[in-house]
């Protein structure tokens, strides 16, 4: 029987969760959301599924791969996201064959599929819709690929309408994830086994308490409760977990820290002495679920994201950049004096002009949030690109620039960025030189400056950028370079 | 890059084929803005043919897309797996409705 999963949920409402992942990729009690699907399919005697996705659908594919690590083959298809399930079946290039087992992976259901497969099999009606417990479970046979009733599938329809003697309800719960307080929920049902069947990782250490590999925590950690941590994790002994607990992996907290009823997402760092209840935490964000305050915390002392804590690189590869400013800068200087004789004799009213773009560095805002600064950018008014560019080298030195990077845009400009497609481009540092500005001509549109760096961004490694500064210095050999 | 054009009922249906990259995208944009200020506001672009496509042709697809919500218009895709894979690659396709080909563009439309 072919399965399709519909994976394409756009995640506003778990903002701000899903600012940089999808609904599917977000954990629960240790795995992706969507492991949790394909374990209940591989249980059923599934093999094969087509994986419908929309946001960060790169990410999932990469994530899952072909199917392999569960023993199955997977393919995917992309949506523009919680479209209606009827018309997106219909786009799909290969038509499920009849009759198929259509599914949500953005949601989380108890291990009841075998069940209701065994019920659906004698149901003589064109489309069997599941229920656990008189909820709908997202879940259903389809006998007919152009059934109407395939709308209980949508994310966008609250409370599907269907008959229940046409659907199956069987003994199960799902959880729909709709909210942040849902999300959190489901995170300490699943650890504490509310939702049936869930094969949570990790090895029972004491009564209550999971560790995932490589976790140095102790059973003293518990004062009472449950707590599911995952894997790499360090806990200090005076570390005190009460209620359910629900850590992710890659998660260090500090002496004395207290968590109760809390769920940390991987990659995050509690700091020593801090008090936390039911609260959502990722790296600095800390989400209060009774009072649904989302609050971004600055003192890493306190909260940190892990994420971000690759100084050594990141300190190694900025210091690298900036020393390739300089040796730019010496290597260019007869240029600059060129430059001034061409601006002097061509624009003696305006030899040097300055605009302000949105560079590298990165500063905190009144909110908390790191946001990218604002840096003076000259140009010398000449039309020879090689010289009308040349005071950038400075921002390359002081370290607003990349060597090579994405076009540097006004603050303007990046604020009108608001899709998820726009937002790709900001993925990649700014930078002198780099694919737009060598390809594209200074009068392309916005729309081609804007898609060549999310292609940029997308396709962005060391090599890409090594590339990129050969091709600058064959440039340099071109009539382009020099007249403009 | 060759460009064909026909109607469909009130649907202006473009045809693509061959390379869609920066040296063609500005007749190519030229073509599909003349359309659009001309059309009903339905247009489907149709690129199962089109063997390379590179950020310019993007570019030409999202401007087409602009232009046609101004005008509260429809704009459809047909895509071929290079062409798809370059929309993934720029998450492009959050914003395009896609259809595996003409046939099930023009009756969705």
């Amino acid at each position: 029987m072919d399965v399709i999963i519909f994976a394409d949920r756009k995640g506003q409402e778990l903002l701000p969760l899903t600012d940089q992942t999808c609904v599917p990729l977000l954990p629960l009690a240790g795995k992706l959301i969507i492991e949790h699907t394909l374990e209940d399919l591989v249980d059923a005697g599934f093999r094969q599924a087509h994986i419908i996705l929309s946001p960060f659908a790169e990410q999932v594919k990469q994530a899952l791969g072909n199917g392999k690590r569960w023993g199955m083959t997977l393919s995917y298809s992309t949506s523009r996201g919680e479209g209606s399930a009827l018309a997106e079946l219909r786009r799909l290039k290969q038509q499920p064959k009849t009759p198929f087992l259509v599914m949500r992976g953005d949601v989380v259901r108890s291990r009841s599929l075998k069940d209701f497969l065994l019920q659906a099999e004698t149901a003589d009606i064109p489309v069997v819709p599941a229920l656990f417990n008189g909820a709908n479970a997202y879940l259903l046979v389809c006998r007919n690929v152009l059934e109407p009733l395939l709308h209980c599938l949508d994310w966008t329809v609250a409370s599907p309408t269907f008959a229940a003697s046409h659907a199956i309800d069987i003994n199960g719960c799902v959880a729909r994830l709709d909210s942040l307080a849902a999300f959190h929920q489901a995170n300490l049902d699943a650890a504490a086994g509310r939702i049936a069947g869930l094969l949570i990782p990790g090895r029972q250490a004491a009564v209550g308490l999971t560790l995932g590999r490589n976790t140095t925590a102790n059973p003293q950690n518990l004062t009472q409760g449950i707590a599911l941590i995952g894997s790499n994790c360090h806990l200090h002994p005076t570390v005190a977990l009460s209620g359910e607990v629900v850590i992710g992996d890659n998660v260090i907290i500090g002496s004395q820290a207290s968590l109760e009823s809390t769920v940390v997402l991987p990659h995050s760092y509690i700091g020593e002495l801090v008090d936390l209840r039911n609260a959502i935490v990722r790296g600095n964000d800390l989400i209060r679920i009774d009072t649904l305050a989302i609050l971004k915390i600055s003192d890493t002392v306190l909260l940190d994201d892990l994420k971000n804590t690759g100084v050594l690189n990141k300190d190694l590869e900025a210091t690298i950049n900036r020393l390739a400013g300089v040796l730019l800068l010496l290597l260019s200087l007869p240029l600059w004096l060129l430059a001034l004789v061409l601006a002097l004799s061509q624009n003696r009213g305006k030899m040097y002009s300055v605009q302000i773009l949105r560079g590298n560095k990165r500063l905190m805002d009144d909110l908390g949030v790191l946001q990218r600064t604002a840096f003076k950018a000259g140009e010398w008014q000449v039309k020879p690109p090689v010289l009308r560019y040349l005071p950038r080298i400075l921002a390359v030195i002081s370290g607003d620039l990349r060597l090579v990077g994405s076009l540097p845009v006004s603050l303007a400009a990046a604020e009108k960025r608001r899709d998820q497609w726009e937002k790709l481009a900001d993925q990649a540092p700014a930078g002198l030189l780099g694919p737009t500005q060598l390809n594209l001509p200074i009068a392309a549109s916005d729309e081609e400056k804007l898609l060549s760096d999310c292609v940029y961004a997308a396709n962005y490694s060391g090599k890409a950028n090594a590339l990129c500064l050969l091709q600058s210095l064959q440039a340099l050999m071109t009539r382009k370079a020099w007249v403009g | 890059m060759i460009l064909q054009h026909r109607s469909h009922n009130d649907i202006d249906v473009v045809q693509l084929s061959g390379r869609f990259a920066m040296a063609d995208c500005g007749e190519i944009n030229l073509s599909i803005q003349d359309l659009i200020n001309q059309g009903h506001g339905k247009l489907l672009i149709d690129m199962e043919k089109v063997t390379f496509i590179d950020s310019s042709g993007c570019a030409v697809l999202v401007a087409a897309y602009k232009s046609l919500q101004l005008k509260a218009g429809r704009l459809v895709l047909v895509t071929s797996p290079s062409v798809q894979s370059l929309i993934e690659l720029t998450r492009l396709h959050t914003i395009f409705e896609i259809f595996p080909n003409q046939d099930a563009a023009l009756e969705a439309m």
